[in-house]
């Protein structure tokens, strides 16, 4: 409706997080919160304060009150407000006090009923219409953007001179009708995103049926957005069937609204002021309180909304601390001052919890020219120390202790000085490459802004020197490049760009937080090298934080261990990956799968980090480190050298490892057992059944363009003539890149729903088409296929307790009750979980229990294939390592098939027996793991194992990594030949006449050795240096 | 990209003859324009009245189709039909128009950009008593009718005026008819339009401030502004050329809506404090009655909706440059 705001709509609608739980107890509880937190908003309070008053008044008021709304006081016309009158009378001698509580009855009833109306309309449509999809979508668009057309107001206005006291329930449903539009809209959005959200595909994929995911898992997630909205509609309602009746649509005499008793009283306005402001001011204390509640029940209900976001209590104390701190880092080799030097930096940030201390006192110190690493799990306080260094953690954080820049302290600057150091002398590189820059802006003009933002430039020299920028990270094309925006990039190129912006100034100091992270291998041996020429180029110290320690073995002179806040170990590189002396950094090196060796178990570090607000006494590990002893847990052991031991440790028990009799390292923490192959696993390939087969599969995404009558532009090759068979008790990993088609294959076995084109091959379960199944054969096939996604804890319905999750495939698929119990414990303790843990909800859980939920629940049904989306690649390397054993224990006990998609070759090396490598939709090179790592025959192949990294700091700095040339190619733009050419090695060293049939010829997957297959027409082990 | 928007154009086109459609049906059906001749003075007779009625296509005893025939007919040809007082309709249409956007212009630009403004201020300031005041304050003018905003400006200018002695906020209008020369015409126009602006601007304000300051505490603590921040510039200008520029994004087809649809949205200042625009034609023509000045109204609205959304599409892709890829 034109005439009418909308507060409704000032709420977009959050896919997650929000509130309204399942079930009896926890609903309770949740409740508790919320209520809580509205108890602590005042204005909430006062609205609902007023609201409950104004409700009372108008349905029991007129009962206590003498006069009625129809009553005519002829005694007493045009009286003030006084005794007999409250709010005084009108011309007619009708009592204002009372007409007001009949309008304000009036008002409120039409407000809810037509909310009402209005939420349940556009829950349906929306719901069914995002859900559906297709067609039934397109109709209902359709259908909103018809109701938006129509004038709602006039309609409104000219349908009304049909009501009357009979039927004034048709004005409810006239304003219900054209005021259901947004909401509508808003809730299709929210579950077209939620239909993409992995707890709902974990549901479609066990079989649940369409109408059940809606009702159990999309609408409890749009209630709270749905709650919210309804109460804003009442007030909007109320205001529109205000603005009618102002005009006399509407209400007709003598039943009145709130709106007509304003009207009926503006004209006597300037002579009787109550007649106008008595009805005018019940009006906007309604509304008022309506709006102030539903801002309330937003900021209560959903968590991520603006009150509950980090917010500004008082000025931030930045204490420059004496430089007398006793030193606990080791001292720099030469006597060269450092470029940085941080000393005793401690930073606690206040939170809804308590006061979190998230770094509690570290030091160290980088020369020009060094690298120094700073890892540890996600929660250590890396990130936050970086963003205390630079000055840029919000203004409630408090910041003590020293952080020196070549001798000027940073601590305690003025914002204005800050200023004038960041991205100048201090840069750094954050992890987001798409968030970390402004989406509106192009790649030149960041950079240029980077570069004026401390030196006087006109625009062309700082073009030209943002040019020559991109050149040194290593950008083709520079000229045109910096005309793009960041969507535009690949994410090697934001990071580039990234990188670029950090070393435009000649900073002295870089810091990179997760500079590779989120990026393919490839990408990230790229990324890692243009970091080590930005610091050749400028001579600058780089501090890197990561949480991968591979990944800093070949880069790093020295590093930091980071733990609760803390470093627990430091050295130099080679020192610490050689004789870790601190049990945390023994058990993370010991944790990191390997693409070079084959092992036959991780040693996983159990346990989780400790929360910051309840740190344990004595050592912050003590809870999840095997040597554990009384010592331990008087004080917390300082960071210094002890004994024998080379390099300082925080751990009072380090120097034993160095004594003859001592501990050893390598028996820190018991290795599990983990499952070796069994007698039927050796039985010989070819005995073993079939389970899967993938024949010939193409799945080609149409590129459209337009909303309403829309158009292909163009085609995006996701599988493309892709052949391949897991037999039983067999794994089958298929790496690649993004972009390889690697899961838009894995999810054509997962959900067949979608038709193939004629043509496009098959997909056969144990011998059966699953696209040419009837609709119950495809619920069977649910139980022999299921499903573990990537992000644990998005695969969880966060309303549900785990025992609903694990108990939701068994339910579906018509398990008696009470056996259902049963399996549920059986389930958890399969996966090494406490029964307990049925009573929880997804949140309390950390990652790796959430995957170990997953992975329960994917197994409720007794599947004979398992997929496995990137399953660790969510999790912290310690969790990682004991998901990993878990798989690779359950793939041996229960003799699962497991087809298992993974960018990361380490990991396919665990837990894989065959290895699939995908490029740009294609297969090109398939062979048992042991082949694929001692022999690869694709030049392809030959790069990701080059670009993996290993945790050995001699060993890597000494390999010669193959070039992997350009970034990644478009989909949507297939190269004819061999697709991989341009960006092949072995290309560069072929004569003209070879490289013409790489030019011509699309290389099929042929035999090179026995079963094993390669797409090249120069396949063979690599060439040259490697 | 402009044969994308010429699609787009066709596809809402339609939505907008059926909306016309379903206006001037329902008008037809549902208003008797019989009433506005019998109270004449001298009364005609009913031969009389059915002739005119016949003779502007208003009659009720026609069948609904053939009158709708007989009107979109006209329309096709550029010609609305004739008022309930036999004037054209098109004519009034422009005049109307014409005075609506000079109510407008003005309290839109100032509205929108104010609001945006004031909605930056108080994420910024968030948590601080200005900003829980402004927000308060915001809620507070959204709770109340624009229709009581308007006549609540009327009582208090008349009080003022009182008190001062002279007239300074002028209320019925869009100018003082004793007003001559260029000067006084300008002064008397200004004075008439200060308080429907008033109106308009704080419905506006409030409604954009509470909107924006959504869209800006998200991006308040994003990474861009981060990295903003991490190049040296100071918290201020990130904000500014950086968070802002993202943040009123969300907001465009709000603005282009609003903007747009504000001609026929302002029926209540625009009755209250007499102009003679647009949104006071739509009251009227239905309390007259008027089922063709109510289609045209109607149709007018539909095509302004479409004309807003091809302006949100046209600003999407000037300030989004993700909006330029497929």
């Amino acid at each position: 409706m034109s005439t009418v705001p909308d507060p409704g709509a000032l709420l977009s609608p959050a896919g997650d997080g929000l509130a309204a739980d399942g079930s009896g107890q926890r609903t309770a509880r949740r409740g508790k919160v919320v209520l809580m937190r509205l108890r602590r908003n005042p204005w909430a309070v006062a609205g609902f304060a007023v609201l409950a008053f104004l409700t009372l008044l108008a349905n029991a008021g007129p009962l206590l009150y003498p006069w009625d709304h129809t009553d005519l006081d002829y005694t007493a016309l045009q009286q003030p407000p006084g005794g007999t009158h409250w709010f005084g009378t009108d011309a007619a001698g009708a009592d204002l006090f009372a007409v007001t509580m009949r309008g304000l009855q009036k008002s409120l009833l039409v407000g809810l009923l037509t909310a009402l109306a209005c939420t349940t309309v556009a829950t349906v449509v929306g719901t069914v219409a995002g859900y559906a999809g297709g067609w039934t979508d397109r109709v209902a668009l359709a259908l909103i953007g018809l109701f938006l057309v129509l004038p709602g107001f006039l309609l409104v206005a000219v349908m009304s001179t049909l009501v009357d006291e009979t039927t004034w329930l048709l004005l409810v449903v006239l304003l219900a009708a054209l005021s259901w539009m947004i909401t509508g809209r808003a809730v299709r959005n929210t579950t077209r995103s939620l239909k993409q959200h992995d707890f709902v595909r974990a549901a479609v994929c066990l079989g649940v049926p369409g109408h059940t995911v809606v009702r159990r898992h999309v609408v409890p997630a749009l209630a709270s957005f749905l709650i919210i909205d309804a109460t804003l509609q009442v007030g909007s309602a109320v205001i529109a069937e205000a603005g009618l009746a102002y005009f006399g649509f509407g209400f007709q005499p003598p039943d009145v609204s709130l709106g007509g008793v304003i009207a009926s009283g503006t004209p006597y306005a300037t002579v009787y002021p109550w007649l106008f402001y008595f009805p005018a001011g019940c009006l906007l204390s309604l509304c008022l309180s309506l709006f102030l509640i539903g801002d309330g029940l937003r900021a209560a209900l959903d968590p991520a909304s603006a009150r509950n976001r980090p917010g500004r209590t008082r000025r931030a104390s930045r204490a420059a601390v004496a430089a007398d701190v006793p030193r606990t880092a080791l001292q720099p080799a030469s006597g060269a001052p450092p470029a940085l030097a941080v000393r005793d930096l401690r930073v606690s940030l206040p939170g809804e919890g308590g006061t979190v201390h998230a770094v509690r006192g570290i030091s160290y110190e980088v020369l020009p020219g060094e690298v120094v690493a700073i890892v540890g799990e996600s929660g250590a306080g890396k990130s936050v120390s970086a963003a205390a260094i630079m000055g840029l953690l919000p203004e409630t954080a408090e910041v003590a202790g020293s952080v020196r820049l070549a001798g000027r302290e940073l601590i305690g600057l003025e914002e204005s000085h800050l200023c004038r150091v960041r991205g100048d002398a201090l840069s750094m590189v954050f992890q987001h490459s798409l968030t970390s820059l402004t989406p509106v802006y192009s790649v030149g003009y960041q950079i240029t802004e980077a570069l004026r933002a401390h030196r006087r430039l006109d625009r062309a020299t700082a073009r030209q020197r943002a040019v020559e920028l991109l050149t040194a990270v290593g950008i083709p094309e520079p000229t045109r490049t910096i005309h793009a925006f960041p969507h535009e990039c690949s994410g090697g190129m934001r990071q580039r760009v990234a990188i670029a912006m950090a070393i435009a100034n000649d900073p002295k100091v870089i810091i990179a937080d997760e500079p590779t992270t989120a990026l393919d291998v490839t990408t990230q041996a790229q990324i890692l090298d243009v970091l080590k020429t930005a610091r050749t180029l400028t001579g600058a110290a780089l501090v890197i934080i990561t949480h991968d320690l591979a990944l800093v073995a070949g880069v790093a002179d020295r590093v930091h261990v980071m733990y609760a806040g803390r470093f627990v170990e430091e050295g130099p590189v080679d020192d610490v990956f050689a004789r870790p002396r601190m049990p945390y950094t023994i058990g993370l090196l010991g944790a990191v799968p390997r693409a070079d060796l084959d092992q036959s178990a991780l040693t996983p570090v159990e346990g989780t980090p400790p929360s910051p607000l309840l740190l344990p006494d004595g050592c912050p590990f003590v809870l999840r480190c095997p040597l554990a002893a009384d010592v331990c847990r008087d004080g917390e052991p300082a960071l210094r050298t002890r004994g024998n031991v080379t390099h300082p440790t925080a751990c009072v028990r380090s120097d034993e490892f160095e004594r003859e009799d001592g501990l050893d390292p390598a028996r820190v923490f018991s290795v599990p057992r983990t499952g070796r192959r069994t007698e039927t696993e050796r039985r010989k390939r070819a005995e073993r059944p079939v389970l899967l087969e993938v024949d010939h599969l193409v799945r080609h995404f149409p590129v459209y363009r337009g909303t309403v009558l829309r158009r292909r532009v163009g085609t995006v090759t996701a599988v493309d003539d892709v052949s391949l068979d897991v037999r039983e008790k067999e794994t089958l990993a298929l790496v690649g890149e993004s972009g390889s088609g690697k899961s838009t294959l894995l999810n054509e076995i997962a959900d067949p729903r979608k038709t193939l084109d004629p043509g496009a091959g098959r997909v056969l379960i144990a011998g059966r088409d699953i696209h040419r199944i009837t609709h119950r054969q495809r619920r069977r096939l649910c139980r022999d296929v299921q499903l573990v996604l990537q992000d644990p804890v998005a695969s969880l319905d966060p309303r549900l307790p785990i025992g609903d999750i694990l108990g939701e495939p068994l339910l579906t698929h018509g398990w008696p009750r009470d056996h259902i119990g049963l399996r549920i414990s059986e389930l958890l303790d399969l996966v090494g979980l406490d029964a307990a843990h049925a009573d929880r909800f997804p949140r309390e859980l950390s990652g790796g229990q959430a995957q170990r939920v997953n992975i329960a629940r994917a197994l409720a049904l007794k599947p004979r294939l398992l997929l496995l989306d990137e399953p660790v690649s969510a999790l912290d390397v310690s969790v990682q390592a004991s998901v990993l054993n878990l798989l690779r224990t359950l793939k041996a006990e229960l003799s699962l098939s497991c087809l298992l998609v993974t960018h990361d070759l380490a990991v396919a090396r665990y837990l894989a027996d065959r290895v699939a490598v995908m490029h740009l939709g294609r297969i090109v090179e398939l062979a048992p793991a042991t082949s694929v790592f001692a022999q690869p025959s694709h030049p392809y192949t030959h790069v990701l194992l080059s670009a993996a990294p290993l945790p050995e700091p001699q060993r890597e700095r000494a390999r010669q990594h193959v070039p992997l040339l350009g970034e990644p190619l478009d989909p949507a733009a297939v190269p004819t030949g061999c697709r991989f050419r341009s960006r092949c090695p072995r290309y560069l060293e072929l004569s003209p006449g070879e490289r013409r049939r790489c030019e011509d010829q699309d290389p099929d997957l042929l035999g090179v050795a026995e079963d094993h297959a390669a797409a090249c027409h120069f396949a063979g082990p690599p060439r040259g240096n490697a | 990209m402009v044969r994308h928007f010429a699609r787009g154009l066709a596809a809402n086109l339609m939505l907008v003859v059926i909306a016309g459609a379903v206006t001037y049906v329902l008008a037809a059906l549902t208003l008797d324009p019989r009433s506005n001749y019998v109270n004449r003075n001298p009364p005609p007779s009913p031969a009389e009245i059915t002739a005119t009625l016949d003779a502007y296509n208003l009659n009720p005893d026609t069948p609904v189709v053939s009158r709708f025939l007989r009107w979109a007919g006209d329309v096709l040809t550029g010609d609305l039909g004739r008022t309930v007082a036999g004037e054209e309709v098109t004519e009034e249409f422009g005049r109307r128009a014409l005075t609506s956007t000079r109510l407008l212009l003005l309290a839109t630009v100032v509205g929108s950009v104010g609001g945006v403004l004031l909605g930056s201020w108080n994420a910024v300031r968030h948590e601080r008593w200005t900003d829980r005041v402004a927000t308060l304050l915001s809620f507070a003018v959204l709770a109340t009718p624009v229709f009581v905003t308007a006549v609540a400006l009327q009582l208090w200018a008349r009080n003022l005026n009182e008190a001062i002695g002279s007239t300074v906020f002028e209320y019925t209008g869009e100018y003082s008819p004793g007003a001559t020369g260029t000067w006084d015409r300008l002064l008397s126009r200004a004075q008439h339009l200060v308080l429907p602006s008033i109106a308009l601007v704080a419905f506006q304000a409030a409604l954009f401030g509470l909107y924006q300051r959504n869209t800006m505490l998200d991006v308040l603590h994003s990474d861009f502004v981060r990295t903003a921040r991490a190049k040296g510039l100071p918290r201020r200008t990130a904000l500014l050329r950086h968070g802002l520029r993202v943040a009123v994004l969300p907001l465009l087809p709000l603005l282009a809506y609003n903007a747009v649809l504000m001609f026929t949205g302002t029926a209540f200042v625009e009755k209250i404090f007499g102009w003679h625009g647009m949104g006071e034609w739509l009251v009227d023509s239905v309390l007259t009655d008027d089922v063709n000045v109510v289609a045209a109204v109607g149709l007018f609205t539909a095509a302004l909706v479409l004309v807003a959304g091809l302006l949100a599409d046209v600003l999407h892709v000037v300030l989004d440059p993700r909006s330029r890829a497929s």
